[in-house]
């Protein structure tokens, strides 16, 4: 069984008179456990309604999606989850320690083992030195860090990430793919959505590409390169949606 | 998720035991007279609805209007607040008894405020008269010599129903005459002065009268408290020298919880309303219920049983 | 259990940065004080005065925070997107509801507080100990602000603040009137009129239950009994407003 899985999901938007849009449309995935697994596509290509699925945010209009076996409302299943959302904004008013406290309770952890993780992942994304800073003096970088801390606060089996290096300099990239690499090593499954390509293609062990709220292409990379005769995966990514266009003309 | 439906299903069952709730509570507050009745005049119900949050607030600030026009002696712009007030809150005690005192007392007093200047005047008006003039205006001269007795014989002897009959019917018989003598050809403002003399009386009369309605009306609102039987208790001993009601009113004050002084002022009633024996029992009740009294009581009730009378 | 707690205490939190409570605290504060420059009445009347102002500053002004507080509770999470985390934490969402919810109660129990220490202070200056009665009203006047605050919360879950805001207040003016509605269809004929406005008056929240001060101001004690049926139905009515809250916020997609 798929540690994360979609079964012919579908999101229909009705936007008021007859209007429809299309969020998804039956998307088959399966995602192993200990790959990372990367989620492409342009704006509005159904990335984040396909994450904001799987975590109940939204709800389908059919199909199912699936973490470990169990729907997107189970409580016990969610302890296993780590999410860092697009763009993430927290409560401003809170310094980082204090927000990882906040999640860290929710999680039903004990207090020492907050004050612990608290310690290791302030140290682990470089935020140390900012612990008394309120969140809205952050930068945005900055925020993305703590954002990442947060969703490893319950130390989870699972980690969703949209976007996760929006807003960051190259280093700070870097110092994120690292540290997305090492959890991988130590047994963590990573799915993740982004429109930078080149992390993607260091850091992913297999992708999905999605258009227009379909998947049109799963596969490793080295794959996908060779079935589309592409040399980069921006190559690969161009060639993919042109082919879906020209197949099914809007 | 699956069992939501529930949730809507028992917040609309729980209406139910809500709304039998809500007409045991409505029921409690006729009860316990938390409730303020409707009027269905289309202003009145306007104003009391977007009242209804602050009507203890919206009667003070009228109250404080009447405190104005008190302190600048505008004595009848008082009255239309004095009645919204009393409609707004009619529980508050103070409103009415107030009302009654400004319309028994000083409303009372003000009508009369110019007597004097208008009868000096026509007493000055008698002295440039001739002989012939004074024949045709002894009438008037009666009525005013009449009507200043009447007055005097208000404050006096009193306003007790009968005597009021009185009062009025002597009235009625000078302006009947003087009507009469207005049709023949007779000094127009000479008979205007008299006629206004005339009305005075009759105001103070009114005045009286309507601050007694005023208690009375406050008494309906308020039937389980002894203050508004008091005051009208009062106003008949004092102002109206109307002894049977101003017992009958003070013995249904001591009917609720009341200060001494009602009890003493009801031993001053009896006395005046003839009945010495229970006079003499509520002096020797008070001195139980009050030693404060004692000494006050004692000497009423020596005076009462050598003299036959004690207050002055 | 716990989780409720940890929402409530960071919804508590979060209202100690809504510059809008304070204004509204202050204000409040502000009209109480200045019931007592009334000096110029008879000590009775300034004391009725007092109490007259009071009760309908900490009515109005508690009433204001109750909607306010509550406005922002939901709509805040989902303008910042943290909504989306929190989603994301191993709670359902009627954890986010009543979490919510007890915050609420914080918020208004220290807001609340604060007013009427400030009134039971300025009686105590005057020379006047407050009784038991007065301490009925203020209890009353608290359930009532829960009851607004459930309400306009159940509302946030599925309606936009602009709409929230002029519905909750329209509901507390209509609220103060519905015993009003009740007398007025007592006295018509028509059936189907008396059935609609039996309906309405059911349904649409009577905070004039919760008004004894009138009462109060004079003098004249209110029953226990009263008391308690009153807040049961303010505790009815409470839970019927979470529930829907409850039920509309876990069809909702954010």
């Amino acid at each position: 069984m798929a540690l994360i899985e979609t079964k012919e999901l579908t999101k229909i938007y009705e936007l008021g008179w007859k209007k429809r849009v299309v969020g998804l449309n039956r998307v088959n995935l399966q995602i192993e456990e200990g790959e990372i697994f990367g989620i492409l596509g342009p704006n509005g290509s159904g990335k984040t309604t396909c994450l904001k699925l799987l975590l109940g945010v939204l709800f389908p209009t059919s199909g199912e999606a699936l973490i470990m076996g169990k729907g997107p409302l189970d409580v016990e299943m969610k302890k296993n989850v780590g999410f860092l959302p697009e763009n993430p904004y927290y409560y401003d008013y809170l310094t980082g320690p204090e927000l990882l406290k906040f999640y860290g309770r929710l999680f039903d952890l004990a207090p020492e083992t907050i004050r612990k993780r608290t310690g290791e992942l302030l140290e682990l994304v470089g935020l140390n030195d900012a612990k008394r800073l309120a969140l809205r003096h952050y930068s945005k970088g900055m925020l993305e860090r703590i954002g990442l801390a947060a969703s490893l606060i319950n130390d989870p089996k699972i980690l969703v990430l949209d976007e996760p290096t929006t807003g960051l300099d190259p280093i700070g990239c870097k110092e994120t793919r690292d540290l997305l690499l090492r959890l991988n090593q130590e047994g963590k499954t990573i799915l993740l959505s982004s429109h930078f390509l080149s992390e993607v293609e260091r850091v992913c062990s297999r992708i999905a590409i999605f258009h227009r709220g379909n998947l049109i292409e799963l596969g490793t990379l080295k794959d996908l390169l060779v079935q589309y005769e592409a040399s980069t995966l921006e190559d690969l990514f161009v060639k993919s949606i042109e082919k879906f266009d020209q197949q099914h003309p809007a | 998720m699956k069992k939501n439906w529930v949730n809507l299903f028992v917040a609309l069952l729980l209406f139910i035991p809500l709304r039998f709730l809500q007409v045991s509570i409505d029921y409690s507050r006729k009860l316990e007279d938390l409730e303020t009745g409707l009027l269905l005049l289309p202003g009145q119900a306007a104003g009391s609805l977007v009242l209804s949050g602050f009507k203890g607030l919206a009667a003070d600030l009228l109250w404080l209007n009447v405190e104005e026009y008190w302190h600048s002696g505008q004595h009848y712009k008082m009255l239309p607040l004095l009645e919204a007030v009393a409609w707004l809150q009619p529980t508050y005690v103070t409103v009415w008894a107030v009302g009654g005192w400004h319309m028994a007392y000083n409303i009372y007093v003000q009508v009369g405020q110019d007597e004097s200047k208008i009868s000096e005047a026509f007493q000055k008006q008698q002295e440039t008269w001739s002989a012939g003039d004074r024949a045709k205006y002894e009438v008037l001269v009666e009525a005013v010599r009449e009507n200043k007795a009447i007055l005097q014989q208000l404050d006096k002897k009193g306003k007790t129903d009968e005597l009021v009959k009185d009062y009025l019917s002597r009235l009625e018989k000078y302006q009947a005459r003087i009507a009469a003598l207005e049709e023949k050809e007779a000094d127009k403002k000479l008979v205007e002065t008299v006629k206004t003399l005339l009305e005075i009386p009759r105001n103070k009369i009114f005045w009286y009268r309507q601050g007694v309605q005023f208690l009375k009306k406050g008494i309906t609102y308020n039937p389980d408290k002894y203050d508004l039987y008091f005051e009208l208790g009062w106003t008949y001993y004092h102002k109206g020298m109307d002894y049977p009601n101003a017992v009958k009113y003070l013995e249904k004050a001591i009917k609720h919880p009341h200060p001494d002084y009602v009890d003493d002022v009801l031993a001053h009633a009896y006395e005046k309303n003839g009945q010495i024996d229970r006079a003499i029992a509520q002096w020797e009740y008070l001195i139980t219920r009050a030693p404060s009294f004692r000494s006050i009581a004692e000497r009423m009730i020596h005076d009462l049983k050598t003299k036959g009378k004690a207050t002055p | 259990m716990k989780k409720i707690w940890v929402i409530a205490q960071n919804t508590f939190h979060e209202s100690l940065r809504k510059r809008t409570l304070y204004i509204v605290l202050v204000f409040g504060l502000v009209v109480i004080g200045a019931s007592k420059f009334f000096s110029f009445l008879t000590a009775q009347e300034e004391l009725k005065m007092i109490q007259d102002v009071s009760f309908s500053a900490i009515e109005f002004f508690g009433a204001l925070i109750a909607i306010f507080g509550a406005l922002g509770a939901i709509s805040s999470e989902i303008e910042k997107r943290t909504i989306y985390t929190l989603l994301s934490k191993p709670i359902t969402r009627y954890h986010f509801v009543i979490g919510k919810f007890v915050g609420q109660i914080l918020i208004l129990l220290v807001n609340f507080l604060l007013l009427c220490l400030f009134f039971v202070g300025l009686l105590l200056f005057k020379k006047s100990v407050p009784n038991i009665e007065i301490f009925k009203a203020l209890f009353l006047i608290f359930v009532e602000l829960l009851l607004i605050s459930s309400i306009t919360l159940a509302l946030a879950t599925f309606t936009s603040d602009a709409f929230n805001i002029i519905f909750s207040f329209f509901l507390y003016i209509v609220g103060h009137l519905t015993s009003y509605g009740r007398q007025l269809i007592e006295r018509t004929e028509n059936i189907i009129l008396k059935g609609l406005g039996d309906m309405l008056y059911t349904i649409v929240p009577n905070y004039e239950n919760f008004a004894i001060r009138d009462k109060v101001v004079v003098g004249v004690p209110v029953s226990w009994q009263y008391v308690g049926k009153t807040v049961s139905y303010g505790l009815i009515y409470i839970v019927i407003a979470i529930l829907i809250g409850i039920y509309c916020f876990q069809k909702r997609e954010v």
